[in-house]
């Protein structure tokens, strides 16, 4: 078991490498920070982590992706002001939207499958589909629909933790406005993926159609 | 589904009026094609929630499991303290330590621990003895030897300064070679720079959709650089066949072809793709704003 936490952080800390020291490189590119004080701010961060866990001052169900990122900020901010970075611990929201959110959707879900009419959640085949096309999903588009649905954050705040080129006095609202179009053509994509495999497999009686701005 | 999902995610959110709440539950019962919309989407964020939970917990558990030295041996800790003042040092030329090298392996993820142990220092200079070849040369030449001992004398302030300036000019060199290695490093920094940047663009913008209705579609990402070049003109012919009525198709076509230039690290071809999509597009205010974003990190 100990093997198998070692290999779940292991793979983790590999996952989310890439995003937080390309954006805390960008993010500082104007300064004197170089790539091991990155690496150096990254590896602090799971130090951190395990610490506060530890010693109780993080929630158990907490959205770690975002907390990673938010204590690295945190981390990186301080190093920058040579406060030290014994401190790292992150205010929490009261509420948390990563249950808040993924509870009205389950509870949904259970209600479509308490329906009589409703075939899809009741059919294997659907939810094997559905498994495939999510595992078939390219990134960042399941990363950005998480951290929208369930990360409890904004989508300035998305494009400030996965969006590497927010440049100094630019409106966050441009890189919102790409987080937001984004998220909506990864849900398209998506979503007419499942339907037309959902129709190939003879599930859904419509196949569906591509958009087109005038509704064609 | 594509109109609506602003609908849906305010009906989750629990964030509509009562009256707009009434008209979505009338449209659940009456229009089957939204109906099956809706459940779709609940299947999907479901399926996703489902799956970033277990991912969390597990991870969440494994954090307040794991020992002290597992963590360690998991991200891979080592000191990598430097005294960012001191220039030679922080770049490691002064140890020979190749950081183009660090930085191409650790934004590509084949980063291991082998590429964070610095080689060894550099060794000494090493003077070269040619004090008694330059004294045998000397002595070859001069016939007076009738005064060994200021003769001998002579030779060893010759060889002195001749070590002198071998010792200078060789530490000029060095200097000199050292000034080359760093500019050359900091030419290929830049430009490793600029491709990570495009890398990192095509990565937020490009989503590979594989068609399923008969046509073929290649993953760009997939394909080496000579390949992409050799299927460019069938995308710059996508683009511009695209059905004018196919908004979405048109977008698609244009984007692939703005990544796979962006892939190429033609930064010009991909500029003019996104410049005239931006125009071409402009009803679509939301593709068109993310044309205007990559442009701005191109310029």
């Amino acid at each position: 078991m100990a093997q198998i936490y070692e290999d779940i952080v292991r793979e983790w800390y590999m996952s989310l490498r890439g995003d937080f020291i390309t954006f805390l490189m960008d993010r500082y590119r104007n300064t004197n920070m170089r790539l091991a004080d990155a690496e150096n701010i990254y590896q602090d961060v799971f130090i951190a982590i395990r610490k506060n866990i530890l010693e109780g001052r993080v929630k158990e169900d907490t959205y770690w992706r975002a907390y990673i990122m938010k204590i690295g900020l945190n981390m990186a901010e301080k190093f920058f002001r040579k406060a030290g970075l014994t401190d790292s611990i992150i205010e929490q929201e009261e509420d948390d939207e990563f249950q808040k959110r993924g509870r009205r959707i389950t509870d949904l879900g259970k209600q479509m499958q308490a329906s009589e009419e409703d075939s899809i959640y009741h059919s294997e085949e659907a939810l094997q589909i559905l498994g495939e096309e999510l595992e078939f999903s390219p990134e960042p588009c399941l990363s950005i629909i998480k951290m929208s649905y369930f990360g409890g954050l904004s989508d300035s705040g998305i494009a400030e933790i996965l969006h590497p080129y927010r440049d100094n006095g630019k409106p966050a609202a441009v890189n919102a406005k790409a987080v937001k179009a984004r998220r909506w053509l990864c849900l398209q994509n998506l979503g007419y993926r499942v339907k037309l495999a959902l129709y190939e497999a003879g599930i859904i009686d419509d196949k569906p159609e591509r958009r087109t701005r005038d509704g064609k | 589904m594509e109109n609506n999902l602003d609908l849906f995610d305010k009906y989750i959110d629990g964030s509509l009026s009562d009256e707009e709440r009434k008209t979505f539950n009338e449209r659940l019962e009456h229009d089957s094609k939204f109906a099956e919309d809706f459940r779709i989407h609940i299947m999907i964020l479901d399926g996703i929630y489902r799956e970033a939970w277990e991912e969390n917990t597990a991870f969440g558990m494994a954090m307040r499991n794991i020992s002290e030295a597992a963590l360690i041996r998991a991200i891979g800790r080592y000191d990598n303290t430097g005294d960012s003042d001191d220039t030679w040092d922080s770049l490691g030329l002064a140890a020979g330590f190749s950081e183009s090298r660090w930085l191409s392996a650790c934004i590509s993820d084949k980063w291991d621990e082998s590429d964070m142990v610095l080689p060894p220092p550099p060794p000494e200079f090493d003077i070269i003895d040619i004090g008694s070849a330059a004294e045998n040369a000397d002595n070859s030449d001069n016939s007076d030897n009738s005064d060994k001992s200021d003769s001998s004398d002579n030779s060893d302030s010759a060889r002195s300064s001749r070590r002198q300036r071998l010792l200078t000019w060789g530490w000029a060199a060095s200097v000199a070679v050292l000034v080359a290695i760093g500019a050359t490093l900091s030419l290929s920094i830049m430009s490793d720079g600029r491709a990570n940047v495009d890398d990192t663009i095509v990565a937020y913008n490009y989503i590979y959709t594989p068609s399923r209705d008969g046509s073929e579609q290649v993953d760009l990402k997939t394909l080496s650089d000579s390949e992409l070049r050799n299927i460019l003109p069938e995308l710059v012919k996508d683009y511009r066949d695209a059905d004018s009525d196919d908004m979405q198709g048109g977008e698609e076509a244009g984007m692939r072809l703005a990544m796979a230039y962006l892939m190429l690290h033609d930064r010009s071809k991909a500029r003019d793709v996104l410049k005239e999509m931006s125009v071409r597009y402009a009803d679509d205010r939301e593709f068109a704003a993310q044309c205007q974003d990559i442009l701005a990190r191109i310029r």
